[in-house]
């Protein structure tokens, strides 16, 4: 996974107990905190596991709480401050941007040479509800994308609700609802 | 047409009035203006390039081989745009945006989807978002390394410091290289910093190597102290996950002490011998003269009745065991600083052993004109095992001191048991201990004040000895004193209680009896000592046949069967050890060579005991002897 996203675990320790609970996590997952992580190296998933394992640990929550936390920050913090007019470029409403994922992975895809962005779909339910079908070669990382839904509803103040349904053998959908018509 | 909008989304078509028919949705949401058919489209854009001019259906077909760039009126957004003809004289506007930034993209409220799929202006722009991403993280990790260099390099010069300082020189590779070599380690085995080494080319330097000392044993890890000339090195090598890591140090100065520790250990311990031959051959010295004069004065006093005459001889017997027990104490010293001094743990009954001892030592408190009370817990056992004799010598010691440093009152001796442990104080109203001298009151030849030494005589080594006695017996012991109240010296060994062993065969000593006519040898040299002998034999209603030596003993027990020998191990022309061997081997016909043989010497170590019984003698005496004592050794010959 790109170093630009797993710094979202770097961001979020640093912003929950500072340099030294970045340190502890880091040190758990046998990364050198001093060098830290280069956003546009493609790391081993192992690492992604390792961190959100490590954090599981120090923070004391399930992995699944740290990968929602884990996409939140990235869409409110991590990439707002890296990668804000990308961001911007992608849509200024929910619905857009969500429509757009999967354009912006594939461009990003093909910009990084050797990285393995997932693929999105998406397909409406209703005027403000849609149902997202998220693919992709790692697994268990349901828990991310939801996370990155919600900081997206939060990022566009739109109050959102994601429900993860029931993985399939390739994909993993997502009903996302939100209050008003973004 | 519709595809063709969707591949564009910002073009225009338009008629031959060049007025607009219909517009891309992207092109649209930019510019509202476009969105009505008929409006004209000079009013839309203007042209940029090739050049600025009015736009007219002719300038558009000429250049329809050519792109322009175009501006939208109504905004700084320029168009780069293609003319394609379509039927009906229409003309196909093929507009792109031209774009310097994604924030222009927010700023025209335009998303990635509203970019054409064939128009990668937007990828530029990503692309060169995310270098700069790339530079970014590129200048934090240059920094990054530089600190690190930075702080490897200070530890780089600190290492080489500390190796400098500590003459060691380190390596380290894969177990079959190449290897990394410190500089330490070139200055320290003389070689230069620039040559290309390995291992063996290190190990040459020691040659011949020794099959301790090898590549193969080397990379098996391990401590190995070799030399190269005048010079100690120790190769110290780890071996871990097929890496080989190690150190060579030069130890020339440790080696050079450790010998010189060796030898004064040496010195010491043969200083410590001949301190242990001379206290042995002193005591040896004087235990044979002391034999004579204890063992006639006891002889003198069964027949002398004159009472001034038995004072005074008993103050004779008196003196002679006063020396006779500092005599010991110089031994027993002896025998605990070289560790020859024998534990012998066994069954012993607790109360007989303590009232006996009050009873001998009673005559001392009652001259002394004090009371000597003894206390015993109810619940002590009856039975504990323990060393009796040590046990007795340290009670002996202290309630001897506590009398003789008591001048009115009492000595009590209180003994309980508690977990495994006796415990024993001995306490007096006597002179007491100052506070200052307490503390080096168990250091050998220390008595509490020098004055004390002068008034009540003694060696010092009293206490040290029942010190070390307690400590060999799994205790310690312990003192309070008040000066002029009086001390408690508390002492404890481990004790566990005991069952009582088996009846004891043995008759009491008094009630030995022996034949007349049983045929003894004694072969002494020194005349008081034969004399001494015979006087007690006759004591017992025995004679004997007395020599002077080995060699004449030998004569004798050729020419007749001897049922008992009492010799004496240091004599001239043949020793009693001699003699004994050869008597057991029967030399010369030698005709009972089973004869009971009772071995006599002032030597009172262990050690002599020992080669007396290896030599094949059945008893040991040890110089002075008492009539109990030669009664007791004779007990295997008595009758009945």
């Amino acid at each position: 996974m790109l170093g630009m996203v797993n710094q979202a675990v770097e961001d979020m320790a640093r912003s929950l107990g500072g340099e030294s609970l970045w340190l502890k996590i880091a040190e758990g997952a046998g990364l050198d905190p001093e060098v830290g992580l280069l956003r546009m190296e493609s790391y081993p998933d192992e690492l992604t596991y390792a961190l959100v394992g490590s954090a599981s640990q120090v923070l004391s929550l399930s992995p699944d709480q740290v990968l929602e936390e884990f996409g939140k920050h990235w869409i409110l913090y991590t990439g707002e401050n890296g990668y804000g007019q990308l961001l911007k470029g992608a849509g200024q409403d929910l619905k857009t941007f969500i429509g757009n994922l999967d354009l912006l992975h594939g461009k990003v895809e093909s910009l990084i040479p050797g990285t393995r962005c997932p693929r999105f779909s998406s397909q409406e339910l209703g005027p403000n509800c849609l149902r997202l079908i998220y693919r992709s070669h790692r697994k268990g990382l349901g828990a991310l994308v939801s996370g990155l839904l919600k900081g997206l509803g939060e990022r566009f103040g739109t109050p959102v609700s994601v429900q993860i349904l029931d993985p399939e053998e390739d994909c993993q959908a997502f009903e996302i609802c939100w209050e008003q018509a973004p | 047409m519709k595809v063709l909008r969707q591949l564009f989304p910002f073009s225009l078509v338009v008629n031959r009035q060049l007025k607009v028919l219909t517009w891309g949705d992207s092109l649209c949401k930019v510019t509202p203006e476009v969105c009505r058919r008929g409006t004209d489209l000079s009013q839309l854009v203007r042209l940029e390039r090739p050049h600025s001019t009015e736009v007219t259906r002719d300038f558009l077909l000429s250049c329809r081989r050519q792109g322009q760039i175009w501006r939208l009126n109504t905004s700084q957004l320029n168009l780069r745009g293609q003319v394609v003809v379509l039927p009906k004289e229409r003309i196909f506007l093929a507009f792109t945006p031209v774009l310097s930034s994604l924030q222009q993209l927010e700023q025209l409220g335009l998303d990635l989807g509203d970019l054409g799929v064939l128009d990668n202006s937007i990828e530029f722009l990503m692309q060169a978002q995310l270098q700069e991403v790339a530079m970014a993280d590129s200048t934090r990790l240059r920094q990054v390394l530089q600190s690190k260099n930075a702080e490897l390099t200070r530890q780089r010069l600190e290492l080489e410091t500390a190796q400098e300082i500590a003459q060691l020189g380190s390596f380290e590779g894969p177990a079959d290289g190449p290897y990394v070599f410190s500089r330490n380690l070139y200055r320290l085995l003389g070689l230069s910093a620039q040559s290309q080494i390995d291992l063996s080319d290190l190990l040459a330097l020691y040659a011949p190597l020794t099959d301790q000392f090898n590549l193969a044993s080397l990379l098996q890890g391990g401590t190995f102290d070799v030399q190269l000339g005048e010079v100690w090195h120790r190769w110290t090598v780890y071996r871990a996950n097929d890496r080989i890591s190690g150190t060579v140090q030069d130890i020339s100065l440790q080696k050079h002490s450790e010998n010189q520790l060796l030898q004064a250990k040496l010195t010491a311990e043969r200083a410590n011998q001949a301190k242990s031959d001379f206290l042995a051959m002193m005591s040896h010295e004087i235990r044979t003269p002391m034999n004579g004069v204890l063992g006639l004065t006891e002889l003198l006093l069964n027949s002398v009745t004159e009472p001034e005459l038995r004072d005074m001889l008993d103050l004779i017997r008196q003196s002679g065991q006063s020396l006779l027990v500092i005599l010991n104490d110089i031994l027993d010293y002896s025998r605990i600083e070289s560790g020859q001094m024998p534990v012998e743990l066994r069954e012993v009954q607790l109360q007989p052993l303590l009232s006996n001892l009050m009873q001998l030592l009673s005559p001392q408190a009652e001259r002394q004109g004090v009371g000597l009370e003894l206390r015993m817990d109810r619940d002590l056992p009856a039975w504990v095992r323990t060393d009796p004799t040590r046990l007795q010598q340290v009670i002996s010691n202290l309630v001897g001191n506590a009398i003789k440093f008591t001048h009115q009152g009492k000595v009590v001796c209180r003994v309980s048991h508690r977990d495994s442990l006796l415990q024993i104080s001995v306490q007096d109203t006597g002179i007491g201990i100052a506070p200052e001298h307490l503390a080096r009151l168990f250091q050998p030849f220390v008595q509490a004040e020098a004055s004390t030494t002068r008034r009540y005589g003694g060696t010092g080594l009293g206490l040290s000895i029942c010190q070390r006695l307690c400590r060999m017996l799994g205790g310690d012991i312990a003192v309070e004193s008040v000066p002029g109240q009086g001390s408690c010296f508390r002492f404890w060994v481990a004790a566990p209680p005991a069952q009582a062993p088996g009846p004891s065969l043995c008759k009491p000593v008094a009630d030995l009896n022996f034949a007349a006519d049983l045929r003894i040898l004694v072969a002494e040299d020194n005349l008081v000592n034969r004399r001494v002998l015979m006087g007690m034999l006759g004591r017992l209603g025995l004679s004997a046949t007395v020599v002077e030596n080995g060699r004449l003993g030998l004569c004798e027990c050729q020419k007749q069967g001897f049922d008992l020998m009492i010799l004496d191990v240091e004599m001239p022309e043949m020793d009693g050890l001699e003699l004994i061997r050869r008597v057991r081997a029967g030399e010369g016909g030698v005709p009972n060579r089973d004869a009971y043989i009772v071995s006599l010497t002032a030597q009172a170590r262990e050690r002599d005991q020992e080669g007396c019984l290896e030599a094949g003698a059945n008893g040991f005496l040890s110089k002075p002897v008492s009539l109990s004592q030669l009664q007791q050794a004779l007990r295997p010959l008595a009758r009945g």
